[in-house]
């Protein structure tokens, strides 16, 4: 049984605008100690998907409109609020971003890492303390005593990440949720911190669940990846099969946008994807990819793709999957 | 072709009062004495991490920052000896392109406002043959005529960092200083961009001063590339040289920090350990020192001078110095590159070599 299965899962927004659907009918799984990526442009809807399944979305203006999220025998979408506090953190963890906004400013590392063990694990303040040296040291801080004394002002970008993974993993969680842990850090440092959740990944067997816009990331560290187009999984496969051949245009698209560091330079131009996502508000009817599709029909206007099973594990949801 | 733009020994430094009482001051050596040169319809991209200079060097060249010290040439005039007008005039030929797309339009401002703002500053025309000039050239950055009327809040990212270009062209610049131009945006728009940027390239003939992060980036759009390391450039080269092959140190790192293009490409890569020093206290001798895992005894000692070891191709880095690669044993340390042999790999040579 997998660790957690997200199945049918629908979060809309009520704005001024009308009802946007953020995330719209999105199933996926996450195997244990498994990488899985969920890669997608702004918008897409993969950070509100992350934010459900802890239930961190303010509501309103989120709800929730169907689909479940199962975890442990238990719907996260159905357990009481003390239930899911406990869930977080213990059992499932996030990291972000910006680690500077995730920490407080105004108390020390050492206050942040030992709060973790105090509140959730109810240690005294000294093993609290031995705890959080032991976490920061694994997670490849230097001088761990000396930084448990420091503001995160006084961190640069990678070691308040990895201050973040510290905390994150300080439970020894099943599953890590990092919501584009890399995209604020300089590409050296970036490798280091991917490099340190690999590891962590085989050391602690701690699955990850990874968003990112990043086609790179993924092909580094995913064992499987989900791409996300306007609130929908457009493709779903294991990684080598997707960068092997990839069913969906879009994700064909998003492949030859990227400026590569490998291949001929040659051929001088970048693939664009012309125009632009489609208003969450107001989706078109059909497939939602649909108005920038180099391979639409008209049979693609009227009715919207469902996600289906070719090769293997690999599916898209499109009604020319495979065309090239 | 002629050069359009020499940069020699540029300084930016910035003083930084420490506490209220004491009256000591440290200095930031944001850009410590860096040196290129730009042609005519050629990209040079200034790549390197945050804090390495690269924007102070891009806002210095234009004298939108008062550089420290230093010589600018543009067009064989001396930028750092204009006053006033004679900067005004500069910035006919040089404008800028910004990162943030959201930041650096008015959006209290219509785009027809924006963009027709450097023709109210610096040409005499009536305000139709204004607007026929804004239209005109909002299409060749690929909006319509009809955008001119809104303001930049109805506009994607995309969209607006085509309005920050047309800006940028109306007074038909030659070079264009472009700080991260696509960073922002999302691959599918960045992709548009960069292309755009390629196309009015050729049609107009502009040089760029590509500010860059993504060695992508910089490789699908430079021509040579100069890589910045704490304020300093250790290394220029056509940008195919230098990702092929890099020369010094700290590029090998960058370069292989990239992550791959397919899993079957995965590797435990050596990477680079530790973090930037900071600029206000840089490491003695070669900044990169600290965290090179070739560095010498002299390199804590010397600053390593920028030398040509091939043709186009120039680091600043003691390996590469023909008189120290003799002294010590050709078993630790590559051979030193010769000037004739450009195919060489030096690179591949150092890590055989110097990281056994």
């Amino acid at each position: 049984m997998p660790l957690l299965e997200v199945d049918g899962l629908r979060t809309y927004f009520r704005t001024p605008a009308g009802l946007a659907k953020a995330v719209d009918d999105v199933s996926l799984d996450v195997e244990e100690g498994e990488i899985r990526a969920i890669v997608g442009e702004s918008g897409c809807g993969k950070s509100v998907l992350s934010l459900s399944i802890l239930r961190l979305l303010p509501q309103p203006p989120a709800f929730h409109a169907g689909g479940e999220i199962r975890f442990g025998g238990r719907d996260l979408l159905k357990v009481s609020q003390s239930e899911i506090r406990h869930i977080r953190g213990n059992e499932i963890s996030m990291i972000f971003q910006e680690p500077m906004s995730a920490l407080n400013p105004v108390f020390t590392i050492g206050h942040q890492l030992t709060e973790v063990y105090r509140v959730h694990r109810g240690v005294d303040a000294r093993s609290a303390r031995r705890q959080a040296v032991e976490m920061l040291t694994l997670v490849g801080v230097p001088a761990p005593e000396a930084r448990l004394r420091e503001y995160p002002f006084q961190l640069s970008g990678g070691m308040r990440q990895r201050v973040m993974i510290a905390m994150a993993l300080a439970c020894r969680p099943k599953l890590l949720i990092a919501d584009e842990p890399t995209t604020a850090l300089d590409v050296t440092i970036q490798a280091q911190i991917l490099d340190l959740m690999r590891d962590l990944r085989e050391s602690l067997g701690t699955a990850i669940i990874l968003i990112t816009h990043d086609l790179g990331v993924v092909a580094e560290m995913a064992d499987r990846v989900s791409v996300m187009y306007a609130g929908r999984v457009a493709e779903s496969a294991e990684v080598e099969a997707l960068f092997d051949r990839t069913l969906h245009p879009y994700t064909r698209g998003l492949m030859h946008a990227v400026p590569s560091m490998a291949g001929d330079r040659a051929q001088s131009r970048l693939t664009e994807i012309g125009g632009v996502v489609p208003n969450l508000t107001d989706l078109p009817e059909g497939c939602r990819f649909e108005p920038r599709c180099p391979l639409a029909v008209a049979y693609c206007r009227k009715k919207e793709p469902p996600l289906e099973t070719y090769e293997g594990a690999h599916m898209a949801a499109c009604w020319r999957a495979g065309d090239a | 072709m002629p050069e359009l733009l020499q940069v020699r020994d540029l300084r930016k430094y910035y003083w930084k009062k420490l506490g209220l009482l004491r009256p000591t001051t440290q200095t930031v050596h944001a850009v410590d004495g860096i040196s290129f040169d730009l042609r005519e319809r050629e990209t040079l991209g200034l790549v390197g991490e945050s804090g390495c200079g690269k924007s102070t060097a891009g806002r210095s060249v234009l004298r939108l920052i008062e550089p420290t010290s230093g010589e600018i040439s543009f067009n064989g005039r001396d930028v750092l000896k204009f006053d006033s007008e004679n900067l005004r005039a500069m910035r006919r030929e040089a404008q800028m392109v910004f990162q943030d797309p959201f930041g650096s339009l008015n959006p209290r401002l219509t785009v027809a406002q924006i963009v027709e703002e450097p023709l109210v500053i610096h040409e005499r025309m009536t305000g139709s043959e204004r607007r026929e000039r804004a239209g005109e050239m909002l299409a060749t950055v690929g909006l319509r005529p009809e955008h001119l009327d809104r303001f930049p809040h109805e506009f994607s990212g995309g969209q607006r960092q085509r309005i920050g270009i047309a800006r940028a062209l109306m007074l038909n610049p030659r070079l264009l200083v472009a700080d991260e131009p696509v960073s922002a945006l999302d691959v599918s728009v960045q992709a548009q961009v960069l292309n755009l940027m390629g196309d009015l390239q050729e049609r107009f003939g502009l040089a760029y001063l590509l500010i860059a992060h993504d060695l992508g980036v910089v490789r699908y759009i430079c021509h040579r590339v100069a890589v910045m390391y704490l304020g300093e450039i250790v290394e220029t080269a056509p940008v195919d040289d230098l990702i092929r092959s890099p020369l010094h140190p700290y590029t090998e790192g960058l370069v292989s920090a990239v992550p791959v293009t397919h899993p079957r490409l995965r590797h435990r890569r050596e990477g680079l350990r530790g973090e930037v020093a900071s600029p206000l206290n840089p490491p003695a001798g070669c900044r990169f020192h600290p965290r090179c895992p070739y560095a010498m005894p002299i390199c804590s000692e010397q600053r390593p001078p920028m030398r040509e070891v091939a043709d186009q191709r120039h680091v600043a880095c003691h390996l590469h110095d023909a008189e120290i690669a003799k002294s010590t044993s050709s078993k630790e340390f590559p051979a030193s590159v010769g000037k004739n042999s450009p195919q060489s790999n030096p690179g591949a040579g150092i890590r055989k070599g110097g990281n056994p």
